[in-house]
């Protein structure tokens, strides 16, 4: 699992501890450009082309049912975009 | 994307949208403190982009998210059996559909023209519309307006410090 960025503003939001601290890390209220050079130099040293890709559980949003990563790579690419409405 | 995921689905290359954290969020669209306000913003995502895709929400504390470098609009293909073929920190519809290409081409070549893959980086590009993305902010609240923006100056100013420190070090 990567370690997020520790922001020079929030030092406090370290994603040790409790899993519901870090719920509360995650889904900050405030954006803070800060952090994102640090973020992208996670991103940019972890996980890599030619590695495997990791598998997680997630929410359809149609049906509300399970479906697991390593399901959508199964028989073909996969093209995955992150993202939010903001 | 949606055009690209279409012209894709042709050659029977999956595409999904994983829902993360608000990356900006305001009064109108805040961020997420249940799955409820989690899963009511992706519908509205989904409405307001006319979104054919297969949304697909990570948990609360963002678990898939944070695996895959954490970054707000990533783009990755994985092909068949789990293997990386291509990471982005942001998402350009031409470059996704250039490298798919490529990949499926190769991918098809492999055996018979005894291909091997290595790693490689490369620079790629995307359209970038400031007045688009205010209005985006704008859309979303004032809030995330003013936290935008301050956080850009705040960053220009630290930018700033550091040019002035590599300067006097320069000088020693």
């Amino acid at each position: 699992m990567l370690r997020p960025p520790v922001d020079q503003h929030r030092p406090e939001a370290r994603l040790e501890g409790s899993g519901f601290q870090i719920m509360i890390d995650y889904n900050y209220p405030v954006f803070d450009m800060t952090a994102e050079e640090r973020g992208f130099l996670d991103f940019r040293d972890h996980l890599h082309v030619g590695e495997r890709a990791p598998d997680f559980p997630l929410e359809d949003l149609e049906s509300g049912a399970t479906v697991r990563l390593k399901d959508l790579w199964a028989k073909g690419p996969v093209v995955i975009e992150f993202g939010s409405f903001t | 994307m949606e055009d690209m995921a279409d012209a894709i689905a042709d050659r029977a290359v999956r595409s999904v949208f994983l829902y993360t954290r608000e990356a900006h969020p305001g009064e109108n669209y805040r961020h997420h403190t249940s799955m409820e306000v989690k899963r009511a913003n992706a519908r509205t995502f989904r409405e307001q982009y006319k979104l054919r895709r297969p949304i697909l929400l990570d948990d609360l504390a963002g678990t898939a998210h944070r695996a895959y470098g954490m970054l707000p609009n990533m783009t990755w293909i994985v092909g068949r059996g789990g293997q990386i073929l291509y990471k982005a920190a942001w998402t350009g519809p031409a470059d996704i559909r250039d490298a798919l290409e490529q990949s499926l081409r190769d991918l098809g070549r492999r055996i018979p023209d005894q291909l091997t893959p290595f790693y490689a980086e490369r620079l790629a590009w995307r359209e970038n519309d400031p007045d688009q993305f205010r209005a985006g902010l704008e859309r979303t609240g004032p809030q995330a307006v003013s936290d935008f923006y301050d956080s850009q100056k705040r960053m220009r100013e630290i930018e700033s410090e550091r040019r002035k420190q590599r300067a006097a070090a320069a000088d020693d």
